[in-house]
C-alpha cells in the first residue's frame, strides 16, 4: 500500500515539475515570438528572451520547492479532515447502535470533538496563522524585488528620488507609474 | 555608464500583480506585458522572479491558477484573483497610499 502511495506521490510530483517547466518555457517562447515580431533575428530573439528571464534552473527550482510545500500542506489538511469524518462517523454509530448510556455518551463526546476540530480547521483555512505570515514575509525579504524602474537621477538609495515628481516616470498629472496602475482600474 | 535603476519597496511586485489580475485572468507573460504597458515601459518586471512570486501568492490563497488555451492555441496557465486576494489588494493599496503619502510629506517639508 505504501509503495503504491509512494509511486502516486512521485508521479504527481513529477507532473507538477513538468507543468512548472512548461509554464516557464511558454513565457520564454512568447517573449522570443514578440522579439521576432519586433524585427530581431530568431537567435538574437531567443538570446534576449533567456537573458530577460534570468536563471531558468534557479527559478524552476524555487517554483518546485514552493509547489512541494503547498502539496504537503494540502495533504496535511486532507488528513486532518479525514480524522474529523472518522470521529463523526464513530460517534454517530455509537449513538445509533448502542443502548448503553455510557457508550452513547462517548459517541456524543466524539461528535462534539469532531465539530470543534472542524471549526478549528475552518479557522486555520480562512485565517492563516502568524507563523505562516512571518514565513511569507521572510521569503519575500529574500526574494529579488522583481521590479525595476529606470531613474533619471541615478540614486542608489533604494527609494524613489526626491526629484521623483519631475522624472519621466510621472505623467502630466504628476502621477507615478504605480499610481497610474492603481488608478487604471477605477477609470 | 550603467543604466541607473530605482529599487521599489518590497511587496510592490505582489501589489502590482494583484492589481493587474483584478481586471481579469491572465498568464504570466501577459502579467509582465500588462504592467509594462500600463506603466508606459517605465516599470519592467524581472521576468524570472515573477513566477516564484506567483507561486507564493497562490500558496497564500491570494490567486488561483487554471490551465487554458492561449491566444495562439498553446496551453498556458492562467491566474485569477481570489476573494482573499481582493482583500489583500485592498490592504496593500491602503498601506501603499499611507507610506507614499508619508514620504511625500517628508519630501515637501525637507
Amino acid at each position: 500500500m505504501s509503495i503504491i502511495k509512494f509511486i502516486l506521490r512521485r508521479c504527481r510530483s513529477k507532473a507538477f515539475e513538468c507543468q512548472i517547466e512548461e509554464e516557464l518555457r511558454f513565457h520564454i517562447e512568447m517573449r522570443t515570438r514578440d522579439n521576432i515580431a519586433a524585427g530581431m533575428l530568431p537567435e538574437e530573439a531567443e538570446r534576449d528572451a533567456l537573458q530577460r528571464f534570468g536563471d531558468f534552473d534557479h527559478v524552476s527550482r524555487e517554483c518546485r520547492e514552493i509547489s512541494r510545500e503547498r502539496l504537503m500542506n494540502a495533504a496535511t489538511m486532507k488528513a486532518m479532515k479525514g480524522i474529523t469524518w472518522v470521529m463523526l462517523g464513530c460517534g454517530l454509530t455509537l449513538i445509533l447502535i448502542s443502548d448503553v448510556s455510557t457508550v452513547r455518551q462517548v459517541g456524543q463526546v466524539l461528535i462534539c470533538i469532531a465539530i470543534l476540530w472542524w471549526l478549528l480547521l475552518y479557522l486555520r483555512a480562512t485565517r492563516p496563522d502568524q507563523q505562516r505570515i512571518n514565513q511569507h514575509l521572510e521569503a519575500a525579504e529574500q526574494m529579488p524585488l522583481g521590479l525595476i524602474a529606470p531613474a533619471s537621477g541615478g540614486s542608489e538609495s533604494g527609494f524613489a528620488e526626491p526629484s521623483g515628481r519631475q522624472t519621466a516616470a510621472h505623467d502630466d498629472q504628476g502621477r507615478s507609474p504605480v499610481e497610474r496602475l492603481l488608478a487604471e482600474d477605477e477609470r | 555608464m550603467a543604466k541607473p535603476k530605482t529599487n521599489l519597496l518590497q511587496g510592490t511586485l505582489a501589489m502590482m500583480i494583484l492589481k493587474t489580475l483584478a481586471r481579469g485572468e491572465l498568464h504570466g507573460y501577459e502579467i509582465v506585458q500588462r504592467i509594462q504597458q500600463t506603466s508606459e515601459d517605465v516599470l519592467k518586471v524581472e521576468e524570472g522572479s515573477l513566477y516564484p512570486a506567483l507561486y507564493r501568492m497562490e500558496e497564500q490563497g491570494w490567486i488561483e491558477a487554471e490551465w487554458g488555451a492561449s491566444e495562439n492555441n498553446r496551453r498556458a496557465k492562467y491566474y485569477k484573483l481570489t476573494r482573499a486576494g481582493r482583500k489583500q489588494l485592498a490592504d496593500e493599496t491602503a498601506n501603499w497610499e499611507r507610506v507614499s503619502g508619508a514620504i511625500a510629506k517628508v519630501l515637501q517639508t525637507a
